[in-house]
């Protein structure tokens, strides 16, 4: 018997050595260390010997059980091997296939030039405002100090509506000014972004729909001083870039003393260009002080409470950061246009 | 406007000013100068010249001429002017010498030398005048450079006219040099207004409208003679764009520009009964102005009119039959003040606007028509020693306003403007603008508006801030930071719910964003067979195609695969943007909605029912992207035409209808002609918003394992997957954790009219491990649940 066990392990050693495959393997060690395998087989007949013989033919099927094992392992750990290194490999392999890519939309541009003013503003601590479009007269003219008379009513400027008295689309966001006083309450900072209307003829350089943003802020004692350091500030900020600003008088009803702000000609650095009209500086914004009568309207003290407000033209910022040359292009839906801004 | 600083030097002195410098500080100071441009110069070579000879050339409209031009000796000139005339001073531009790019040469013209130019007033860049050669007044030396003989050099400032909207009194040259002396700290000369008035042909005069016209002068002159005005005259209101005509009308025109205040001079003969009526224009009547138009009037436009009919629209432009005829000699001067708003109102209806009406619009100072009534007489008396004032300054007006007086503090102007000036100093600049300043108290002025500030411009204090602030020159306020309080802080929250919403549109679905516009486009939605009733109209539409305010973002969206449908097989856009709807509340404003709209379209979509899915899985996903309640599709019930009668569902939140997805109807498509399948969906982002639901939350993590089994059942073709899938739940609550869709069969092995559904179910105790009867008891529930609930079986 312990010769049967000898060719026992003879055997089981050259089919691990052929056994190429997990499945293979598992099926040698069931055969030869299973339950019900070879090695158990022969020990089956050990009754018949005399028992004096037992103990070696038990050690001897033990030395070959741990001696198949271990080689069932080898194998086992040399298979696993191969099929790693296997996996290893890749002739054919080119980094630089095309793959394909999950599909990333377009932001509009005026979104992500929104978007970039609104986080200048909110890490100032602005709050972010939106206001409606269809407006009344009150608040979009009689809040904001503009007489009964003035052209800016007239057919010839502003849509209005026939839902009601009154009603039109806002020509501008500072109707926002008022709604915030009321909504707020001093102090506070805000801007208000969104689309406003003008009666007008679309051309390149014209829509009758376009963005505004418009910036408020109401304390104590805002000054000029204030006023100009912090459009300065904001500005450097939205264009990237230190820019050097002028105020010149300019009149708006519902800022006193009001402001047309130029910034120095990015161009030419002021040295005067065909950009700048050989003035060196370029019209951006107007803006100024609340008015007395504003800051009534809004339900605030001018005695005790002042404030800042501008209106800078979105759809104009947009135009300049990218050089779009046609504003038609913005309200187009041309996809495009659009897909230009993809990031990524 | 132009301003002439020749012209300007008659009201202040201007020696020794750098006008370039000048004009930075009128910018800066007052208003925006868009261009300086200097005239009269280039005349090197352009000399005085006498003209002794003209003689006819045979056969020629040329006519041969000898010219004396002093040290530059006698020349024979060919000239083709029909005005030239012998003893006429003329200028000569000398051979050698260039006008322009025009270079000058001796030269045979006609078979006769010609040795020079006799030029004429826009040859040499001096005015517009171009008909017949430039004639020097008075003898001026021949030979003398034309530069010296006559006025020719200035420099203009262009102002921007929008820039001068609240100045009424910067729009003529007194007013512009009044700016100019207070930046230069010179003396504004004052003005000589002496007139000998006579009450020899009184005029009677009604005004019966005295808010529309609170003041009317006029005055009478006769032994007037109408002819060309002087060459100085002619010079300077040529500078500044105004065509020079006759005497009177000239004289009219240089006051206007001189003071700001319109006149209109009425042929004498021309006013029917001595009587001026300033009244508003009757029913149906007409009137011819001056360019030989019949306008037909309403009646809130303002005339001036005789004893019987119209003489002139107020403000605006003077009557044709009343014009200065040339055999006149007798001249009636209107100087008036009309209101702002009743000649806006009439100019622009008429689509006449004219320098006159630029400037009533600009509401004038009453004071000013006085002012201007004697400076046309005394201008004309100089032009003509033989002109006599034979009337009274006859003078209708209602009383006029009192300027006001405003206190001004001290401490308010430095803390508005935020610099330190001082009382001495900003009373000096308030002077220096010709306000009245007095103390009244430590550090508050009383100041007194001078009344042609004051019809518009400067009412409070705050108004007074501004007069400082531009005089001290806002270029040189050091910047200060603001100093604020800690303000409430602001959630945003509406903004960060529309960001998310586009973050997730485009960088997971992979959708553009499109703006596009508030207005409904009629054309679209005809085709799209939309036939809005309850919508916003505009009054006054930009054009007949958009009437009114859109309703709905999904024709916009469509409009938009229309427009790439050429060029993009496959397309996926979004807009985010109000629309607008009839408020409930007639009074209130119309109700205008932040709402969200998508749309998918393909070239190669497969048939059925996938591209309604495709889209519905963007839809639901948004509700996690901005954590709202998550959307519940009700199929049907969407009015829309353009939407699939049938692959439609309206969008709930809650309880609460939010918005609408489906397929594009297939004769929407048809109608666009495009090649593509599409779906789109719209949400009322301002209802939804209102619908918040917890953030999620933490549970603790199961202890005992789940058993997963899944199920196959054959179901009526009807029975839609949400009943199956609540009827599988319903078996088992506590134990049913979780129940996935994995497909829909239909066909071979599947009875006719019925569709066999794969689902996979997860089940799962919190408080032990599930034991196999359990799971066996389960799993009949369910089955029992879905035979009793939607008449389901297990599929063979």
């Amino acid at each position: 018997m312990l010769d049967q066990l000898e060719a026992l392990l003879a055997e089981a050693q050259a089919a691990l050595a052929d056994a190429d495959s997990e499945e293979r393997l598992r099926e040698l060690e069931v055969h030869y260390l299973g339950k019900k395998g070879a090695v158990t087989g022969i020990l089956k007949g050990m009754g018949k010997l005399p028992p004096e013989q037992r103990p070696a033919l038990g050690q001897k099927a033990n030395e070959v059980r741990a001696v198949v094992a271990a080689q069932v392992d080898a194998r086992r750990a040399a298979l696993e091997g191969a099929r790693i290194a296997a996996l290893c490999e890749d002739p054919t392999f080119d980094a630089t296939l095309p793959a394909p890519r999950p599909r990333v939309g377009a932001l509009n541009p005026v979104t992500l030039v929104t978007y970039h003013i609104e986080d200048v503003f909110r890490a100032m601590g602005f709050y972010l405002l939106d206001y409606p479009q269809a407006e009344s007269e009150f608040y979009n003219f009689d809040a904001l100090n503009i007489p009964p008379e003035h052209p800016a009513r007239d057919m010839q400027d502003t849509f209005w509506l026939k839902s009601g008295p009154g009603q039109l689309l806002r020509t501008h966001t500072s109707p926002g000014q008022v709604r915030a006083m009321r909504a707020f309450g001093p102090p506070f900072r805000a801007i208000f972004p969104g689309r406003v209307f003008r009666y007008e003829a679309v051309d390149a350089s014209h829509e009758h729909t376009f963005h505004q943003v418009e910036g408020l802020m109401i304390d104590r004692d805002i000054s000029v001083a204030n006023l100009i350091h912090s459009m300065k500030t904001l500005l450097t900020e939205i264009l990237e870039r230190e820019v050097t600003i002028r105020l010149r008088p300019g009149y708006f009803p519902f800022v006193e003393p009001g402001f047309e702000l130029d910034i120095q000609c990015q161009v030419c650095g002021g040295s005067g260009c065909s950009v700048c009209k050989h003035s060196g500086w370029v019209e951006l914004l107007p803006c100024g002080l609340v008015h007395p009568n504003v800051l009534r309207h809004g339900g605030l003290d001018p005695e005790e409470w002042s404030g800042w407000a501008f209106g800078l033209g979105l759809s104009r910022l947009v135009m300049m950061k990218y050089q779009i040359e046609d504003i038609r292009h913005i309200m187009s839906g041309d996809l495009r246009f659009v897909g230009q801004f993809r990031q990524g | 406007m132009l301003i002439s600083t020749r012209w300007l030097s008659r009201h202040v002195d201007l020696t020794g000013v750098d006008l370039q410098e000048l004009a930075n500080r009128f910018t800066l100071n007052v208003a925006e100068l868009e261009g300086v441009h200097e005239v009269g110069t280039g005349l090197d070579g352009v000399v005085v010249g006498h003209v002794l000879e003209v003689h006819p050339i045979e056969g020629a409209r040329v006519q041969r001429t000898v010219v004396d031009t002093g040290p530059h000796g006698r020349r024979q000139i060919v000239c083709g002017a029909p005005n030239v005339a012998a003893g006429q001073y003329v200028p000569v531009v000398l051979p050698g010498h260039k006008i322009g790019d025009l270079e000058i040469r001796e030269a045979e013209v006609r078979g006769v030398l010609s040795s020079g130019m006799i030029a004429s007033e826009k040859e040499l860049g001096l005015s517009e005048e171009h008909e017949g050669i430039m004639v020097l007044d008075g003898t001026p030396e021949p030979g003398a450079p034309l530069a010296q003989a006559v006025d020719v050099h200035d420099v203009l400032f262009e102002i921007d006219n929008k820039s001068l909207t609240h100045r009424p009194d910067c729009w003529g040259h007194r007013g512009v040099a009044r700016e100019v002396a207070a930046i230069l700290g010179r003396e504004l000369k004052p003005l000589d207004l002496e007139v000998a008035f006579t009450s020899d042909r009184p005029l009677a005069i009604t005004v019966e409208d005295q808010k529309a016209c609170p003041r009317y002068t006029a005055v009478t002159l006769d032994g007037v003679t109408v002819r060309r005005s002087p060459l100085w005259m002619r010079l300077l209101l040529g500078r500044v764009g105004t065509r020079a005509i006759n005497n009177v009308v000239d004289a009219t025109n240089f006051v206007m520009l001189d003071l700001g205040n319109p006149l209109h001079a009425f042929d004498g003969r021309q006013i029917g009964g001595g009587q001026i009526v300033v009244r508003r224009a009757r029913p149906g009547e007409s009137f011819v102005t001056l360019d030989g138009q019949r306008r037909a009037l309403e009646p809130r436009d303002l005339l001036i009119a005789d004893a019987e009919r119209g003489v002139a629209l107020a403000g605006i432009m003077g009557g044709l039959d009343s014009e200065i005829q040339d055999d006149t000699t007798s001249v009636v001067l209107e100087s008036a003040n009309f209101d702002a708003g009743v000649v806006r109102a009439t100019a622009q209806r008429l689509g006449l606007r004219t320098e006159s009406s630029a400037r009533f619009e600009k509401s004038l100072d009453p004071r000013l028509s006085e002012d201007a009534s004697r400076a046309f007489c005394r201008l004309l008396q100089q032009l003509d020693a033989n002109v006599r004032v034979t009337s009274a300054l006859m003078d209708v007006a209602a009383p006029l306003p009192e300027p006001p007086v405003i206190e001004l503090r001290v401490q308010r102007v430095e803390a508005r403007l935020g610099v330190k000036l001082g009382e001495a100093r900003i009373a000096d600049y308030l002077r220096r603008l010709t306000f009245g300043v007095e103390q009244v108290g430590e550090g508050v002025l009383r100041v007194a508006v001078p009344s042609f500030r004051a019809t518009k411009d400067i009412a409070i204090e705050a108004d007074l801030i501004e007069e400082v602030g531009r005089s001290f020159g806002y270029d040189h306020i050091t910047p200060a930071p603001p100093t604020i309080q800690l303000a409430r802080p602001h959630p945003n929250a509406h903004k960060r719910f529309e960001r998310a919403a586009r973050a997730y549109l485009t960088l997971t679905g992979g959708f553009d964003e499109v703006v596009t516009y508030s207005f409904a486009f009629d054309p679209l939605l005809e085709r799209l067979g939309a036939r809005p009733e309850r919508r916003i109209e505009v009054a006054n539409p930009i054009s007949a195609e958009m009437p009114a305010l859109r309703t709905d973002l999904g024709p916009n969206l469509l409009g938009v695969l229309e427009k790439n449908a050429r060029e993009v097989d496959s397309i996926r856009v979004f807009e985010l943007e109000r629309v607008f709807r009839c408020p409930a509340d007639p009074a209130g404003l119309p109700v205008q909605p932040v709402t969200l709209g998508g749309l998918v379209a393909e070239t190669r979509a497969p048939e059925g029912a996938d591209l309604f899915f495709a889209l519905k899985g963007y839809v639901l996903g948004l509700s996690r992207a901005v954590e709202r309640a998550p959307l519940r599709l009700v199929q049907g019930g969407v009015g829309h035409p353009w939407a699939h009668p049938v692959r439609q569902a309206r969008l709930f939140a809650g309880e609460r209808e939010v918005g609408y997805m489906a397929e594009a109807h297939p004769l929407t498509l048809h109608q666009l002609d495009v090649g593509h399948r599409a779906a789109l969906f719209e949400i009322d982002l301002d209802a939804w918003r209102d619908t918040p639901v917890a953030a999620p939350g933490y549970k603790p993590l199961p202890r005992f394992p789940a058993v997963f089994r899944d199920f196959a059942v054959v179901v009526p073709g009807d029975a839609p997957a949400e009943v199956v899938r609540e009827a599988i739940i319903s078996a088992a609550p506590e134990l049913v954790r979780d129940v996935v869709f994995q497909s829909v069969y239909r066909g071979q092995g599947v009875p006719e009219g019925h569709k066999s559904m794969a689902w996979s179910v997860t089940l799962r105790r919190d408080d032990r491990t599930l034991t196999e009867p359990e799971v066996r008891a389960t799993e009949e529930a369910i089955w029992r649940a879905l035979t009793e609930r939607v008449g389901g079986r297990p599929r063979s």
